[in-house]
């Protein structure tokens, strides 16, 4: 064997077991693509499923979202439709507004002139209610001084009547005593007038009655059952449990016990009734 | 004319280291083959996909 030979043979020896030993690591570390490739494919195969499941659910969501966006639409539709209306009436409730608000105005305006107005009634008003005061009060002492001048003057009246009845006497008194003269006389004395010694000038006249603060005197004004009414009041010096006494003209009425006083009246029971008293009849504290 | 006579190795540590590589060649084919066969179940066929 020549020495080429043996140096081939040992080159080639160790090539192969190299190339072997090459060989064997790469087979024995390389991957199990069949293994790999099973597991790939089930797992598209899960995906794939897993697909159909989604683009059925997406199929059907989306089915639903048409339907819904059917709905929807309609709603809005509505919607658009209620918002018109609701603008028309925005618009109508905007032009109602600026005309009450210029009715608001206008009639801010009259209050204003009618605040006014009231203020000068007020004014007007307050003065004549102090005409008023003045006048009721003017009134209150003119009815004093009338009842004062109408007691005077029925006390008055009835002083002529008592004269005029002490007259009457006196004339029927004077013509007796003619008639007694004529008859002693005898028919040459008929026709003797008789003259007074005193020559009669004139009526006698009473004097003026002084009225004085006790001696009140006023007139009836009304009458009830048991209650008359008398024009004098608190204001004439009335007081609770007076006593009045009714005349009309010389004649004796009845007697008052004041029980009710007012400002300008008074009210009292009836006593010692001889007759029924009527408005007008006289009355006075003295006798 | 004389009779060819038997060959005779000229050396047994060459014929040696032959026969160790002859046997690793012969082991890494085997290996080869049984794992192909194990793996993919088939020695010499390609493996196709299944699409």
């Amino acid at each position: 064997m020549s020495f080429f030979t043996k140096v081939l043979v040992v080159l080639m020896s160790l090539f192969s077991i190299f190339l072997c030993g090459a060989v064997v690591t790469y087979v024995g570390s390389v991957n199990n693509y069949r293994a790999m490739f099973d597991e790939q494919k089930s797992l598209n195969d899960s995906l794939v499923a897993e697909n159909t499941s989604l683009q059925r659910r997406f199929n059907e969501k989306t089915a639903l979202m048409k339907e819904l966006e059917v709905k929807l639409n309609d709603r809005i539709q509505l919607l658009e439709d209620e918002k018109s209306k609701l603008d028309v009436e925005l618009k109508n409730a905007r032009r109602l507004s600026l005309d009450y608000q210029g009715r608001v105005n206008s009639w801010a305006g009259v209050l204003t002139s009618f605040e006014k107005t009231i203020a000068n009634l007020e004014q007007s008003l307050n003065l004549t209610q102090e005409q008023l005061s003045n006048a009721h009060a003017d009134n209150i002492r003119d009815r004093k001084e009338l009842n004062e001048i109408t007691a005077s003057l029925y006390e008055k009246i009835v002083q002529m009547q008592a004269l005029e009845a002490d007259r009457r006497r006196l004339l029927e008194a004077k013509l007796d005593l003619e008639e007694q003269i004529n008859q002693l006389l005898g028919p040459e004395g008929e026709g003797v007038v008789i003259e007074p010694v005193t020559p009669e000038h004139d009526v006698a006249r009473p004097s003026s009655v002084t009225v004085v603060g006790a001696d009140l005197k006023g007139l009836i004004t009304e009458v009830g059952k048991s209650l008359v009414s008398i024009s004098l009041g608190s204001d004439d010096g009335v007081k609770k449990d007076m006593v009045f006494h009714v005349f009309r003209g010389d004649e004796f009425i009845c007697r008052i016990v004041i029980t009710n006083v007012d400002a300008s009246k008074a009210a009292g029971v009836l006593e010692l009734v001889q007759d029924s008293p009527r408005v007008g009849d006289f009355v006075t504290t003295r006798l | 004319m004389r009779p060819n006579p038997r060959r005779i190795a000229v050396n047994d540590l060459y014929t040696a280291l032959l026969a160790l590589a002859t046997f690793a060649v012969a082991a890494t084919a085997i290996f080869v083959a049984v794992k192909c066969l194990s793996d993919y179940g088939t020695i010499f066929k390609v493996v196709e996909s299944a699409r």
